[in-house]
């Protein structure tokens, strides 16, 4: 498979994001002739258990996250952070669950936008809404390399071409910049060859940083 | 129906429409393309007319004249090149050669001709625009018609390298044959001994040790104490065949399932049950496997000889019956690598050719006739500091034509470098190594509008100083990594 950074948004200090930007990066992407190739949709949910007797609260995780990729049409991801696993399942899980009321979602998130393709890059920019409503929390960014399916070893390359963006993102004069953190993939036990659960580890953590950025605006907007 | 290349050098990237109507540009952008076709003729008939002054020049040694037709040669092909050069920067301006600009084109509908990498021109839309039937409907017929023509043209891109070549071998062989008739059997140069006058001591026992491996099975030993990380198959021809498909579904499996160790032990399973049968002289196929990086299938013609006909290279994922010495990866860096490992395939033939130009003692006739080969390489490797394209082209069907007055020991030492070319640089190049001059991995390849690495280009020491020996690409050792120097293309061509 493919190696893949998600990064995200990081706006300046007193900035916040907005559509406008993300046509900025779309018009950026395009101006380093990139080919726009289609679109794509990420499904993210918040998942909470539903205890039917408190006793047994510690057993469950508190909570949990579940994502859908485009990639794996059939496939459902669960990220238990508290834990440290990344779980495979049938797409179906998701009716069995509602089916049992054993969990309930909580929140759920929508990542979609358009895909390029450059050379032997693909690149994919979003933005993060709330399903059902079109409050803008965000803007994401997937880099994807398609000749290496090593973490180590396609590194170098992935990191020269978020320079380069970063670098033609900053002659536009981009009110921020998009930030690759660095996915704690050997907590998870995840091996070097790239995989769907890395994709959806690094989409944990870039929610991670969202709330907190969130959590964090808010104090002052209220 | 365009010769081979049309090269173009880097330029700022196309901006948008000018003011002019569009048939007019369009017209501009095929006359152009003419007059590169016309200049690439030219080109040609100058390297001929050098190869028969050159053949002047070893038949009679006391006049001067054909030293002059070779400088007025060289004058006007210089010429000639920079004229080249100018037209294909108007080309490239006008979005001809550039494909994503087609994909966002706004010139009013048009689209513009298209130039293939093998010098096809597709210009269906322009026709039928010109010809007066306007209308959304007509664009999107044509549009389709384009989108045809481009995954066909591709198609024959993809193809037409290896026939290119083999045309410009024939072509070359036709020459060879009407200009040194006496050479055939190439006896020319029995007493060439290992002297090694005038060459650094550390490629001194890298090169002896090199013209000691005769044999396939020495090659692979060799290999496998140089470069222990790469894994080496060998197959027999259909043998491949077979295990190209199976490729291809070992790579869909999920990944969950194969650990590291059930890998290793589903490929050495398939290495025993094709490697025990493969006898030495039955090796048809190599496979260099570096995991995670790429994989390289090397064809031997005949088999069992040290004779490499054809390499290629592969993303480590890929399988399917495309996968094989003459087929060209899915995905671009692989693909321009594979051209690129044709390149110094040649370029080790000229390493070769200084080593046995220091060697030579006295200037008997026939070695006279490689001194003079070798000074035509450096006259035409002057000439072409435009493209990477133009450059690999004409320097390859010199080296070509060099290859074939070679004698045959010669001609097995030249291969046998050409195995231990490159196998760990090529890693360097793909994943470590830095563009020497902008110090970053990925650059803006102007020409594709594409990212690429850098390229090793050992042969540019060859501007530099005849007299200083290559800078031997020193095999395995981590830290000399800065010491071989590789450059983008666009890099490349603001040094020179």
């Amino acid at each position: 498979m493919p190696v893949k950074w998600v990064l995200h948004w990081q706006p300046n200090a007193g900035t916040t994001v907005n559509t406008q930007i993300i046509a900025e990066v779309c018009q950026c992407v395009e101006g380093i002739n990139a080919v726009k190739d289609g679109r794509w949709k990420v499904n993210l949910s918040f998942y909470r258990p539903v205890l039917k007797e408190h006793a047994n609260a510690a057993e469950y995780p508190r909570e949990f996250l579940g994502v859908a990729l485009p990639e794996q049409p059939n496939k459902y991801y669960f990220v238990v952070r508290q834990h440290r696993l990344v779980l495979e399942a049938d797409l179906a899980i998701q009716t069995i669950m509602e089916k049992l009321q054993s969990y309930k979602t909580r929140v759920a998130i929508i990542f979609e936008g358009f895909q390029y393709q450059l050379g032997d890059f693909r690149l994919r920019v979003g933005k993060v809404v709330p399903v059902h409503s079109e409050n803008l929390r965000g803007i994401i960014m997937e880099i994807e390399y398609l000749p290496i399916s090593s973490w180590e070893k396609s590194h170098r390359i992935m990191g020269d071409f978020h320079d380069i963006l970063q670098e033609a993102l900053s002659k536009r004069s981009a009110p921020g910049q998009f930030v690759h953190l660095e996915p704690p993939l050997a907590d998870f036990a995840l091996s070097d060859q790239y995989t769907s659960q890395h994709t959806c580890v690094q989409y944990a953590n870039v929610m991670l940083q969202l709330i907190a950025t969130v959590q964090a605006t808010q104090p002052a907007r209220n | 129906m365009q010769s081979p290349g049309v090269p173009t050098p880097s330029t700022p990237e196309p901006r948008e429409s000018t003011a002019e109507a569009p048939p007019k540009q369009v017209a501009q952008a095929m006359d152009r393309l003419a007059q590169a076709g016309r200049l690439i003729a030219d080109i040609r008939l100058g390297a001929d007319r050098l190869l028969e002054a050159l053949f002047v020049a070893a038949q009679s040694h006391q006049s001067t004249k054909p030293l002059h037709l070779i400088l007025k040669e060289e004058a006007s092909m210089r010429h000639h090149l920079q004229h080249l050069r100018t037209i294909g920067r108007q080309l490239e301006e006008s979005g001809v050669l550039n494909e994503s600009l087609r994909s966002r084109s706004n010139s009013w509908g048009l689209h513009m001709p298209l130039v293939c990498p093998d010098g096809a021109v597709v210009a269906y839309a322009w026709k039928r625009q010109l010809a007066g039937q306007a209308g959304a409907s007509a664009v999107d017929r044509t549009r389709d018609k384009d989108d045809i023509a481009r995954s066909s043209s591709e198609w024959v891109c993809g193809t037409s390298w290896s026939y290119n070549l083999r045309l410009a071998l024939k072509a070359f062989t036709d020459q060879k044959r009407r200009f040194f008739p006496h050479l055939d059997d190439g006896q020319g140069l029995e007493s060439v001994s290992k002297k090694h006058c005038g060459i650094q001591t550390s490629t001194l026992s890298q090169q002896e040790e090199l013209s000691n491996l005769r044999t396939v099975s020495d090659i692979l030993q060799y290999m496998d104490k140089e470069v222990p990380n790469v894994k080496i198959s060998t197959y027999q021809r259909l043998q491949w065949f077979k295990q190209a498909s199976s490729l291809a579904s070992s790579s869909n499996e999920t990944f969950i399932e194969s650990s590291k160790e059930q890998s290793f032990h589903s490929t050495t399973k398939l290495r025993q049950e094709f490697e025990g049968d493969v006898a030495a002289d039955k090796i048809a196929v190599i496979e260099l496997l570096l995991p995670s990086v790429f994989r390289a299938v090397i064809s031997l013609h005949p088999a069992g000889s040290i004779d490499p006909d054809a390499v290629a290279f592969f993303s480590p994922d890929e399988g399917g019956s495309y996968v094989h010495p003459r087929g060209f990866s899915v995905y671009h860096v692989f693909r321009h690598i594979t051209v690129r490992a044709f390149a110094t395939r040649a370029y080790k033939s000229l390493n070769m050719l200084q080593w046995l130009y220091s060697t030579l003692l006295v200037a008997k006739l026939k070695r006279l006739y490689i001194l003079c080969w070798y000074y035509l390489l450096l006259l035409i490797l002057k000439c072409f500091s435009i493209s990477e394209i133009a450059f690999d082209n004409l320097f390859m069907l010199s080296i070509v034509a060099l290859d074939l007055q070679l004698s045959n020991p010669i001609r097995k030492t030249l291969q046998v470098e050409f195995f231990t070319f490159d196998v760990p640089s090529f890693r360097y190049v793909m994943l470590h190594l830095f563009c020497s001059k902008c110090r970053r991995l990925l650059s803006m390849d102007k020409q594709s509008a594409l990212l690429l690495p850098p390229v090793q280009r050992p042969y540019r020491d060859i501007f530099l100083s005849s007299t200083q020996s290559n800078k031997q690409t020193s095999l395995s050792n981590d830290q000399s990594m800065d010491a071989i120097p590789a450059y983008h293309v666009g890099c490349f061509l603001e040094e020179a």
